[in-house]
């Protein structure tokens, strides 16, 4: 038997955002200076007390231009806006839908918001699109932890990419470690890692294995071995963008770090950036 | 620390199918003309009791393929049936399957696709997570419930020729064998390389037909650039389906071409 007890049936899950009527979410307005919008409202109030979400989000125009974003998903009443997961990050290349599950509580009854921000390739800024499809409580269990808290780890926002990984210039061999925080700020149950590309709009076909890793500066120990990543040259994304949730347990004021290896050695296309959120 | 508890150990997961002096992992020959070819040995297990799995996939081609896990070299252990995968050219993946595996489990996987030529290799590794590591739901099976033996695995979704419109509700399963308590939906193109940009909606639902109740809405982007649908995979979620309901799912998009806007999904319940 499990530990938990299973609640009554059906559970459905409640989607909040969709515009039906463009097959997608609600928009949010592109910015040309990397500045953040004006929030957003996905829905005035959450139906029930929810144990996390799944957030669906891309550009909300097809094309080819290439776009960096940071997008916040925030709680409160209007003007008093709080974030409560910031610059989830997205290239918006041709066709960069993503899915991310937040495990976070969210209580019945709360207003939920988003912006974003953007710093454009091309002439013309795009905004992005975001729904979200908020999750019932399934389980009462005393052993099973609740999640409050989100952190953004390895995020600059002032160029507007996760921390740089440079595999290195030999092929299939780990580059450099490259810190992605010196101190965890809160202890990590949930981690959900961000890959992409940069700005690169002319990235080479490559395969790439990462490894996120704790300890300090020289006693790295691998904590998340070998996740494949792969160089899509069509739209010029790296997939998969989002993986995760992975369940861990990384104590506050713990040192993180990844590196990677991949089987280019072009001293551009070999990068890309990285970027967590951290949910306890 | 946390970690203290566990023999001293700093790192808790492992990874097997690594290949040597490569950035891949393990490669698994695909058979063609939809015929699988043989397994091949991928991991060998660890010494400990895992919490659940990740599993990478990375391919060289734009092919969709369907992949066996078996626990043995052969067909009367496969834990994982026909496991639905629609990358693009160098794509790859890492999913996150909540179910238990034994110390010492070895996986041992094969695969097939659709075209009679190609010569296709897909790579796998697998990454093991320690028991009681983690405080999070797992469970001991995971059942393909849109496969249907010797005819189809993955459904078409159909979002019919009105853009923005829901199409009809495809049926995953007529009913289900076990008590779902999480499932995982996997998204594909059925080998379309001619895709077209586009915006989707898809929502799961249950009960009889033409009284389906929509339990779960999603959304993805249709690439041309990439002849892929970003995401390809959503889960696992985790909603309670009772045992014996039928399942459907259906889809909308902001196209109407009659090829492009369909779609394919695979569905499978962990319990």
């Amino acid at each position: 038997m499990p530990p938990w007890t299973v609640s009554k049936f059906p559970l459905v899950a409640q989607p909040l955002g969709y515009n039906l009527s463009a097959s997608k979410g609600i928009v949010l307005s592109g910015t040309t200076s990397g500045v953040k919008s004006s929030y957003a409202e996905i829905t005035p109030s959450t139906p029930w007390d929810a144990d996390g979400f799944y957030l669906f989000f891309g550009p909300d125009l097809l094309g080819t231009n290439t776009q960096t974003f940071r997008i916040d998903i925030a709680a409160g009443s209007a003007g008093n806006e709080i974030p409560i997961i910031w610059d989830i990050p997205m290239i918006a290349r041709r066709g960069a839908g993503n899915v991310a599950f937040f495990p976070l509580t969210v209580p019945a009854g709360t207003r939920l918001t988003a912006r974003c921000a953007t710093f454009q390739e091309a002439a013309n800024p795009r905004g992005a699109t975001v729904a979200l499809t908020l999750m019932p409580r399934t389980y009462t269990a005393s052993n099973m932890n609740r999640n409050n808290i989100a952190v953004t780890y390895g995020f600059d926002a002032n160029v507007m990419f996760g921390s740089d990984i440079d595999p290195g210039g030999t092929a299939n061999t780990y580059g450099a470690y490259t810190q992605i925080t010196a101190s965890t700020a809160h202890p990590i149950r949930q981690l959900i890692m961000f890959c992409n590309q940069h700005n690169n709009a002319s990235t080479s076909a490559a395969k790439f294995r990462l490894q996120l890793a704790v300890g300090a500066n020289g006693s790295e120990q691998t904590l998340i071995p070998d996740i494949a990543l792969g160089n899509l040259t069509g739209s010029d994304g790296i997939v998969p963008t989002v993986v995760g949730p992975i369940p861990v347990k990384i104590p506050p004021e713990t040192r993180v770090a990844v590196r990677a290896m991949c089987n280019i050695t072009s001293v551009v296309d070999r990068h890309f950036d990285f970027s967590m959120i951290g949910v306890c | 620390m946390e970690w203290t508890s566990l023999n001293g150990r700093y790192y808790l997961m492992d990874v097997q199918g690594l290949t040597t002096g490569s950035s891949n992992f393990n490669l698994v020959t695909i058979g063609a003309n939809n015929t699988k070819g043989g397994f091949f040995p991928v991991a060998r297990g660890v010494d400990y009791d895992s919490d659940g799995i990740l599993i990478n996939l990375s391919s060289d081609l734009s092919r969709d393929v369907l992949l066996d896990f078996s626990t043995v070299s052969g067909t009367s252990q496969i834990i994982i049936s026909n496991l639905y995968w629609s990358p693009a050219v160098n794509a790859a993946i890492t999913l996150y399957l909540p179910i238990k595996v034994a110390a010492n489990t070895p996986f041992f996987v094969r695969g097939q696709q659709s075209t009679a030529t190609a010569t296709l290799t897909v790579g796998v590794g697998i990454v093991y997570l320690h028991k009681g590591w983690n405080d999070v739901e797992l469970f001991d099976r995971m059942t393909n419930y849109s496969e249907i033996p010797g005819v189809e695995v993955e459904r078409s979704i159909d979002p019919g020729g009105t853009p923005n419109t829901w199409g009809s509700w495809v049926t995953i399963t007529s009913g289900t064998v076990y008590q779902i308590e999480s499932f995982l939906i996997m998204i594909g193109d059925d080998d379309n390389v001619t895709m077209t940009d586009g915006f989707y909606l898809f929502e799961v639902g249950v009960g009889p037909v033409s009284q389906e109740v929509p339990i779960f809405r999603g959304a993805m982007i249709a690439s041309s650039q990439d002849d892929m649908y970003h995401p390809t995979v959503i889960g696992p979620v985790n909603l309670s389906i009772p045992q014996g309901t039928r399942i459907a799912m259906r889809g909308q998009c902001s196209i109407t071409d009659a090829t492009d806007r369909i779609f394919t999904a695979a569905f499978y319940g962990f319990d």
